[in-house]
């Protein structure tokens, strides 16, 4: 193996973000070699004319021949101490300030350059960014691996029957993901031997309902279907053929922080409430009558969901879907999660509905013990059982 | 194959008493109305006297390399380039006595070594500096040198005392005749192909054979040269071995003698190139693939002399721009993408 060789394969470097001669790499101390040259990051000979160009600390040649140690046993220090922080002294989105956030990738474990190994799982940057080929141009809507992305390995997936667990495929750094999805499963799945939710399984579009980071809920093989257009913010109503992103999801709560899923003040590293809004009650239907707790700003769900229909013009005024009608039930205090999933990436019944003591019931104890799927409009109390004596089939086992 | 030997009259070099008819024969150069002092071995010229030309041409009417032409228009640059860039810029080439009065700081990366090679029947004792105090100056041979035996306290003189004269048909290292260009220890092959000597012109034909090793591992290579006085740079035990430059996991400086993948990054590096020519641990003049047995060396990305770019580099690693389209020898990342194949 020689120099960087797996570290980062390399491309168009030229055509990178810190390739770029306009607009890459330019470190003050090297100010004699133009924007984008690679001696901005390494050092050939850890030495300029007989003394080594700031930062030199610690003093000496440093690995990769980067201008200084790109990890210090805990963090991804390379990257966020020098350029990717605030005020950084060469620039570069602040990314450090992604990783002070109360929730973050993790900054332990030790990268291996060209690693293929699912025991050994970790999160330095350059799991998720090569270095030499990561562009700046950001993702729209879809699921294509976007700039940061590429030249990053990750794995395929072949699913099969619903709510399985895929098989994997390695895909290295050198052929490079074509999903954002491929990226995160390789740790976020059950391809690590340990330590990995079974994300890939909840995102399975032979699933009764998945949000739609594989393939369109309309598309070939899938087992759910489109909510309607008018249930979806403008961006999203292309309902059936449109695919999304897990950073749609997951990233800084802030607006105008640093895209992408370094970190939150929320857990689980969302950009937005989920289960619980900022005074640490489950959200209810009632706090989408009212638009309380912030629902509309705070709420996860509500950057792409239409939940509550208002429209002063019209007079329309309501939930766009039934089943969440009733101010004494499901209007009112029932939480979501009671009904729906709690890791909404998907669900072995429709809807996202969470199957009471399933293994997708996994935030608080859903209620619901069987599910019948209807249309928006169509549900009644008889679409589902659940331990809510009176108002719907009681199931006595539960 | 000779290169160095001269031939001719005595007198064309040496003179016994530096006087013909009451005048002084010891001169600058030949042609030269400035003299000099008597020189050692009764030499009319230093080194400067034969291998510096005003004139244009690098190779002069008698076979002599000229190293330095002090003329801007000069042709042609042999294989380590010319000292002239340096004059107008000591950044751009070796600043050794003679060509420049400036006494620059010790070499980058300088490591005080005890060994010569293992080849080298040496002259004297010790082997080179064992500091390079404030003020000394790099000099063309000799123990603050490049060329001739480098023992400690040898002087230009006493480092190429007899090179001129020795059989230097088998290039050993074993005496500094039989030395690659009178680099002491060090072996290769030179290039002796009429109107491609010394590099005078080069392609992928045609080039100077230089020794290199898989693996730092021997003492004989072009390379190994450099370190020793830029030990921090070379892997070599004698020199700063992989507590300085690391090893493949992961490398800590650029390593050098060290041979080049045909695999990964460096997959397309398949021609051999004299913009970043490669050494073999069997060197030809007339290798024209890299493959496996193509070696990194320092000569990969630096002239020896001087060369018109920024730190001797074979190309114009401070240019401004970054890399155009063809990429051309004045972009600044023009040789690296020559071996990092992927990154262009």
């Amino acid at each position: 193996m020689f120099l960087g060789s797996g570290l980062a394969y390399a491309g168009d470097y030229t055509s990178s973000a810190h390739g770029n001669s306009s607009s890459g790499v330019d470190r003050t101390s090297t100010s004699q070699y133009t924007k984008g040259h690679c001696a901005h990051c390494h050092e050939q000979h850890a030495s300029v004319g007989g003394d080594e160009p700031v930062p030199a600390s610690p003093a000496g040649p440093d690995e990769y021949l980067l201008f200084q140690e790109y990890k210090d046993g805990s963090y991804n220090s390379f990257c966020t101490d020098k350029c990717h922080r605030a005020a950084g002294s060469w620039g570069g989105d602040n990314i450090a300030s992604q990783y002070a956030k109360t929730y973050h990738h993790p900054t332990t474990g030790v990268h291996t350059p060209g690693e293929d190994d699912p025991s050994n799982r970790h999160g330095y940057c350059i799991d998720c960014h090569n270095p030499h080929v990561a562009q700046t141009t950001l993702h729209t809507v879809g699921n294509d691996a976007s700039g940061p992305l590429l030249k990053v390995s990750g794995v395929s997936v072949s699913n099969s029957t619903a709510w399985t667990a895929p098989s994997y495929a390695f895909i290295p750094a050198s052929t490079g993901i074509t999903k954002e999805y491929q990226l995160c499963f390789k740790c976020h799945s059950t391809y690590p031997s340990s330590g990995g939710s079974d994300i890939a399984k909840e995102f399975n579009p032979a699933n009764a309902s998945f949000h739609p980071v594989e393939l369109g809920l309309d598309g070939s093989g899938s087992g759910s279907s489109a909510l309607l257009a008018t249930q979806m913010n403008a961006d999203w109503q292309d309902v059936g053929n449109q695919t999304m992103y897990c950073s749609d999801c997951h990233g800084s709560e802030t607006s105008g922080d640093p895209v992408g899923p370094h970190g939150s003040d929320i857990p689980k590293i969302l950009k937005g409430l989920w289960p619980k809004n900022s005074s640490g009650d489950f959200w209810k239907p009632v706090h989408a009558w009212f638009d309380s707790e912030y629902f509309i700003r705070d709420c996860l769900c509500r950057k792409c969901h239409v939940i509550f229909k208002s429209n002063v013009t019209s007079g329309m005024f309501g939930f766009q879907n039934n089943a969440h009608w009733g101010s004494a039930r499901h209007g009112g205090t029932i939480p979501c999660v009671k009904c729906h999933v709690g890791r909404p990436h998907g669900s072995n019944w429709g809807r996202l509905i969470a199957e009471k003591g399933s293994d997708g019931d996994s935030i608080d104890e859903a209620w619901i013990t069987a599910f019948t799927k209807k249309s928006p409009a169509a549900y009644s109390r008889t679409s589902c059982t659940a331990q809510c004596s009176g108002q719907h089939l009681w199931d006595p086992n539960n | 194959m000779p290169q160095a030997k001269v031939t001719g009259m005595c007198s064309n070099c040496h003179t016994m008493h530096n006087s013909e008819g009451g005048a002084t024969v010891a001169v600058e150069y030949p042609g030269s109305s400035t003299t000099i002092d008597p020189q050692s071995s009764l030499v009319k010229y230093n080194c400067h006297g034969c291998h510096i030309s005003t004139a244009t041409d690098t190779i002069c009417s008698d076979g002599t390399p000229i190293v330095c032409n002090i003329n801007a228009n000069y042709e042609d640059p042999l294989a380590g380039g010319n000292f002239y860039e340096m004059t107008a810029d000591e950044t751009k080439g070796h600043n050794v006595a003679g060509v420049t009065s400036t006494a620059d700081i010790a070499p980058p990366g300088f490591k005080a070594l005890s060994d010569p090679p293992t080849a080298f029947t040496q002259g004297g004792s010790g082997w080179g500096p064992s500091l390079w105090s404030a003020g000394t100056q790099v000099t063309c041979a000799g123990e603050y040198g490049c060329h001739g035996d480098r023992s400690s306290g040898y002087d230009g003189w006493q480092a190429v005392k007899g090179g001129h004269h020795g059989d230097d048909t088998t290039i050993d290292g074993s005496t500094v005749a039989k030395s690659y260009r009178f680099l002491a220890g060090i072996e290769g092959v030179e290039l002796n192909t009429t109107d491609y000597k010394w590099e005078q012109q080069a392609d992928s034909t045609h080039h100077n054979g230089y020794q290199g090793a898989s693996a730092y591992g021997n003492d004989n290579t072009i390379s190994y040269l450099c370190g020793e006085c830029h030990g921090d740079y070379h892997g070599h035990t004698n020199l700063g071995g992989t507590g300085e430059v690391g090893d493949s996991t992961p490398w800590l400086r650029h390593p050098t003698d060290i041979s080049l993948p045909s695999s990964g990054e460096y997959t397309n590096y398949t021609t051999y190139s004299t913009v970043t020519p490669v050494a073999e641990t069997s060197p030809s003049t007339t290798t024209s693939t890299v493959t496996s047995d193509s070696i990194v060396m320092c000569l990969s990305c630096h002239r020896a002399h001087g060369s018109p770019y920024y730190k001797m580099m074979r190309w114009d690693y401070k240019s401004a721009t970054l890399l155009s389209s063809p990429p051309v020898p004045t972009d600044a990342l023009y040789g690296c993408i020559i071996c990092h194949t992927s990154k262009s």
